[in-house]
């Protein structure tokens, strides 16, 4: 049993508006700020294929503002009292909310909402933002591990998968003025949506001003978003190389598919993980690959999940030279796990940094903010945290090497490296079939 | 601890510090919310105090720092505070090498216990540095393989030429690789002593009282050694020679042009840093900034631009930069660019503006407040870089008096082209559908 804490959420006033919107507030009077933000449940998953990258630009276009206002009217209203906006689009959600002093929250709210509402859509700011996201993918170029992630997704998911869709140039100059309006009117609405808000206010005034802005919206969205199922299972090592002849290291991504979010073994494959790679210096491969061996910087190890999937993947980078004993190294560490489960003491401890470390995702408001929009999306409610300690307290050394045998011993992989395709490729072809892209080139 | 009562006395009271016999400095502030401390010890060293031929030892210390002590075996220090769900860090500057820690409360003692036996009792063996330069050289490889920090690094070193920030925390290659155990050691007597370095502890600690005793108990046997360095370099010691103004090309391997228009800056306890921050943020903090509106949206020259003030010890920079597409000419940006920083000079910023700027800090200052490691960060770096952490308060406070006659006259002694440092990077090949879209951009005037 664990020394540590049971986590208490703070409590939360929740109410459900007529269009469906559910309203979760959190008060927090440590300091004088505020959070919020409106969290739907579509992502880059609705994105039409050969159109990726639409949802990004319509929450990109929500955030230049109302039709009432022009977007540098708008700009200059939130900064002057010191509002951030912000932003996130994952595969099956997308947020948008802000940050402020609270004194004033009740003034920010309704322009929040006018502007999810009723926004200002023009071709001018389409043609603005889609020339940020070019730039920003030609910018990736310079990063080897941004290339390396990229093909990475694109290889292992595979086209035909909604994972695997990446944007492209191609796909985002492709989206017109009306792919956004169309994409707006069909998914952006607040039934099924939640808002949060923590901080520094009252809750039942808040609840008011929050009922008074928002009640008025009635859209309702037309499409269910898609159902994903789980990725293709590899049936054989695929391996590819993206030539980038100016740089002296290669950088690497392997992996596989596993398990998703709402999977049983879920909790027991994220402290098989910490032991593999995600715990750093704790874990086998920092101690076997750069501590020993002193081979790389940095290696280690996550697992992504999305509802019905998650991807297992372990990325590094080294000489371009050492690329086939790199990956000899951590297919070593990999097989050990995998063979032989880890330890009584390894299990101990990553469950004593899974109880630990909730302390830390649960500081200031906008961690708060977080962590409840996290448990809603998967359908938790706060007692998940509440009974976290005690949920990976009870997990066995045999129910952890179980779900190890299950999804962590895979015969094949995925693998990107990004370097001189000259002083890499005969080294990696010894793994298997060798597909070499330049690195300006897209992932399809 | 709440509204603007925050920044004023009785906040900085609530902070309390005490020096031990050896010279170690603690300040300590409780800080309830969650059930966690903040653990950093800053010592008072970095690139600055280099010389040639150990170029670069300071990083190269900072990472035998977790390679073993006395009572602790290789990488244990990392292991122990990630086993208890805490996370650590520790990065290398000009002036400072710091090391932070955070971790569930109960587990203060063990961290002090940690960071307490590394100061005096470092193991460095050769087999294990050498390992450890594979990864500091790996680690500069990573760094070096990304166009836009290889540029600016050189763009730096000319900033800074012939002054103790010429060469950045990073060091030389060549350097890299002759280093040796007697140059650790060397540098580790020098450097890392109870004297020269701060304790800062923030977090759900109970009393500060109870606090400073636990570290008296971890720390207090630690004598200050012989051959340490008598004291660290002050502004006066290294005067900062403003270099002329520079004018560079690069060719990288990027897709974007990007320009970048430099100033010096002052130390950052200079009474300069905070009206040339209040005015960079003025002229590059988000979209409703001078150079939002103006050069990326009215004149639709760059896609993107920004800015950064970089107050040291010793001197520091503004910048301002401009991302843009290569149907444009660099010289329609630098000069757009330019424009803006004159018309500061030239007028000063609006009372709107003045308030807008204010705003923006304090509502970042309120949620900084909002985590231990934060309110740590901050302290350690006001009370190593600018002398005095309770500056980090009282700055806040200085800010409601400045008046925007104080801020033009900032402008006009700093930002002026006799000092004007400009970096051209420039793509090595020209990507036709960047160029089309710049094009396309030019049939359609965004305004």
């Amino acid at each position: 049993m664990t020394n540590a804490h049971r986590y208490l959420f703070p409590p939360i006033r929740e109410d459900k508006l007529p269009n469906g919107l559910t309203v979760l507030l959190v008060e927090d009077h440590e300091q004088e700020g505020v959070t919020f933000g409106f969290q739907m449940p579509i992502g880059e998953f609705c994105d039409p294929p050969g159109f990726e990258g639409t949802a990004e630009i319509t929450i990109g276009m929500l955030l230049k503002g109302p039709q009432s206002l022009t977007p540098e009217e708008f700009a200059e209203q939130l900064e002057h009292v010191g509002a951030a906006l912000f932003s996130e689009v994952g595969d099956e959600h997308c947020i948008i909310g802000c940050k402020l002093l609270s004194r004033y929250s009740c003034a920010v709210l309704p322009i929040f909402w006018e502007m999810i509402r009723d926004p200002g859509f023009s071709d001018k700011e389409l043609r603005r933002i889609k020339r940020e996201m070019l730039t920003g993918l030609q910018a990736e170029t310079a990063d080897p591990m941004s290339i390396a992630n990229r093909h990475f997704t694109a290889l292992l998911c595979g086209q035909d998968h909604p994972a695997g869709r990446v944007q492209t140039r191609r796909s985002v100059k492709g989206i017109t003025l009306s792919r956004v309006t169309s994409f707006y009117r069909t998914f952006i609405a607040p039934d099924d949506g939640i808002f949060v808000m923590t901080g520094d206010f009252d809750a039942d005034v808040m609840l008011e001003t929050v009922r008074s802005s928002c009640s008025g919206w009635t859209a309702h969205r037309t499409v269910r978003p898609p159902q994903c199922g789980p990725l293709p299972i590899l049936d054989s090592t695929r391996i590819r190389i993206v030539d980038k002849p100016d740089i002296s290291q290669v950088s690497l991504i392997l992996g596989h598919p596993v398990a998703g979010e709402l999977d049983e073994k879920r909790n027991e494959l994220a402290l098989a993980n910490y032991v593999m790679g995600g715990g750093n210096f704790s874990s086998r491969l920092m101690a076997h690959i750069r501590s020993k061996e002193g081979k790389t910087y940095g290696i280690s190890s996550q697992i992504s999940c999305n509802r019905d999937f998650g991807v297992f993947s372990i990325a590094t980078s080294t000489q371009n030279s050492q690329a086939k004993s790199m990956l000899e190294s951590i297919m070593t560490v990999y097989r050990d796990v995998a063979s032989h489960g880890v330890t009584a003491d390894e299990l101990a401890k990553a469950k004593q940094f899974a109880i630990g470390n909730m302390a830390f995702q649960l500081e200031g408001i906008v961690n708060v903010t977080d962590k409840l929009f996290w448990l809603r999306q998967f359908g938790r409610g706060v007692s998940y945290i509440q009974n976290f300690n005690d949920m990976v307290d009870a997990l066995s050394l045999d129910s952890v090497n179980a779900a190890i045998r299950s999804y962590l011993s895979s015969p094949y992989f995925a693998i990107v490296a990004v370097g001189k395709k000259d002083a890499v490729k005969t080294m990696l072809a010894t793994y298997g079939p060798v597909r070499t892209m330049h690195f300006r080139d897209d992932p399809w | 601890m709440k509204g603007p009562e925050l920044f004023a006395s009785s906040f900085l009271e609530s902070i309390r510090e005490r020096t031990l016999d050896n010279g170690l400095k603690v300040i300590c502030l409780k800080k309830t919310g969650a059930p966690i401390v903040s653990v950093q010890v800053w010592y008072r060293t970095g690139s600055a105090h280099e010389t040639d031929g150990i170029r670069g030892i300071s990083h190269f210390f900072e990472h035998m720092m977790f390679r073993g002590s006395k009572n602790f075996g290789p990488e244990e220090h990392a292991r122990m505070i990630n086993d208890v769900g805490g996370h650590y860090n520790a990065f290398t500057a000009e002036d400072v090498t710091a090391y932070l820690n955070s971790v569930p409360r109960e587990y203060l003692d063990m961290v002090l216990k940690l960071e307490a036996d590394r100061m005096p009792h470092l193991s460095i063996s050769e087999k294990v540095l050498n390992t450890e330069r594979n990864v500091i050289v790996e680690e500069f490889q990573t760094y070096m393989n990304n166009p836009l920090t290889k540029a600016f690094l050189e763009f730096r070193k000319e900033f800074f030429r012939e002054h103790a920030y010429t060469y950045s925390a990073l060091g030389r290659l060549e350097d890299i690789r002759r280093i040796t155990v007697e140059d650790c050691m060397n540098y580790y007597r020098a450097w890392y002593t109870p004297s020269n370095a701060v304790c800062v502890i923030v977090g759900d600690v109970g009393d500060c009282e109870t606090v400073f005793s636990k570290v008296q108990d971890a720390f207090g046997a630690i004598g200050s050694r012989a051959g340490a360095a008598s004291e660290t370099l002050d502004p006066a010691d290294a005067p900062y020679r403003i270099p002329a103004a520079t004018w560079m090309k690069r060719l990288v391997d990027f897709d974007v042009p990007v320009c970048v228009v430099g100033y010096p800056a002052p130390a950052a306890a200079d009474k300069d840093a905070m009206p040339l921050e209040i005015l960079q943020l003025v002229m590059s903090q988000g979209e409703s900034s001078r150079l939002h509106r103006d050069v990326v949206r009215k004149q639709s020259l760059a896609v993107m631009a920004g800015g950064m003030n970089q107050c040291l010890r010793l001197a520091g920079m503004t910048l301002f930069f401009a991302v843009f597409t290569p149907n444009v000419s660099q010289r329609r940006v630098e000069r757009a660019i330019i424009s803006h920083v004159d018309a500061v000079s030239k007028d000063g910023i609006t009372a709107p503006e003045m308030e807008k700027v204010k705003n923006a800090v304090l509502t970042n200052r309120k949620f900084e407040l909002y985590s231990a490691d934060h309110i740590c960060q901050k302290l350690g770096y006001s009370e190593t870089i600018e002398g005095n952490y309770r500056l980090w308060v009282q700055r806040l406070s200085a800010l409601a008096s400045l008046d925007v006659d104080t801020l033009k006259d900032a402008a006009r002694r700093y930002w002026n082209e006799s000092v004007r440092h400009v970096l051209y990077l420039k793509p090595k090949k020209i990507n036709p559908i960047l160029f089309a879209a710049g094009i396309f951009r030019k049939l359609l005037p965004l305004n």
